[in-house]
């Protein structure tokens, strides 16, 4: 069975938001930099609350932030 | 430089040398020799609940030290604890409590096994150590590597 992962464009929808800085997007959701870092990289997958607070922050449906993709190797 | 990653090798620091100084200092002067079974658990009884509380007032203050040094060094403020630590600190618990517990069975395992009270404490205190040893090594390796 293939394995999946959960991919992310928060890098991008930052981008796209005035060049948002990693600790902007933090502030606004209530975590440290450092996790926002390590769900950029595919570090960890937020719960599904924080998942919909980075989605509100951009403005954006949860889809668009986030998908269920086969990880390749 | 990564707050939590540095808290971690500080905790362990700590872990290995607070036991270690308050410990050698007890066995060094060695008050427990020659008292029967009953005054060595007193004694050990005694040792452990002084121990309980330097540890925790040291430990307040290499945290309190280390937040300082941290703001002072970095220029920034101490991160808040969110949703990734508590499930990093919740995985790495559960680990070290079965550590821990392991460290209790073989100290009862010693007793079992007719050897001294001392013994058991020592197997209890070691158990101790290595379980909050693993318990900061997880966290550094949950942190560095993810989940």
């Amino acid at each position: 069975m293939a394995k999946y992962k959960i991919e992310n464009k928060i890098r991008t929808l930052r981008f796209m938001n005035d060049e948002m800085t990693q600790q902007q997007l933090a502030d606004k959701v209530d975590v440290s930099r450092q996790t926002i870092v390590a769900i950029e990289k595919g570090k960890y997958s937020p719960t599904l609350e924080l998942a919909f607070k980075i989605a509100q922050v951009f403005q954006v449906p949860l889809h668009e932030v986030f998908s269920y993709e086969p990880e390749v190797k | 430089m990564d707050y939590r990653e540095n808290k971690n090798w500080v905790n362990m620091l700590a872990a290995i040398l607070v036991p270690a100084i308050y410990f050698s200092f007890i066995f060094q002067n060695s008050p427990h020799d020659g008292l029967n079974t009953d005054e060595l658990l007193k004694f050990w009884g005694k040792q452990m609940m002084i121990y309980i509380l330097v540890a925790i007032g040291i430990r307040i203050g290499i945290e309190i030290l280390y937040a300082v040094v941290y703001a002072a060094v970095t220029r920034e403020s101490i991160p808040k604890t969110d949703e990734r630590d508590k499930l990093i600190e919740l995985k790495s618990k559960n680990i070290s409590q079965i550590i821990f517990i392991f460290g209790i069975i073989a100290g009862m395992g010693a007793l079992a096994m007719e050897k001294s009270v001392n013994t058991f404490f020592l197997a209890f205190l070691i158990g101790g150590v290595i379980s909050e040893l693993v318990e900061n090594t997880i966290q550094l390796v949950y942190y560095k590597r993810g989940f």
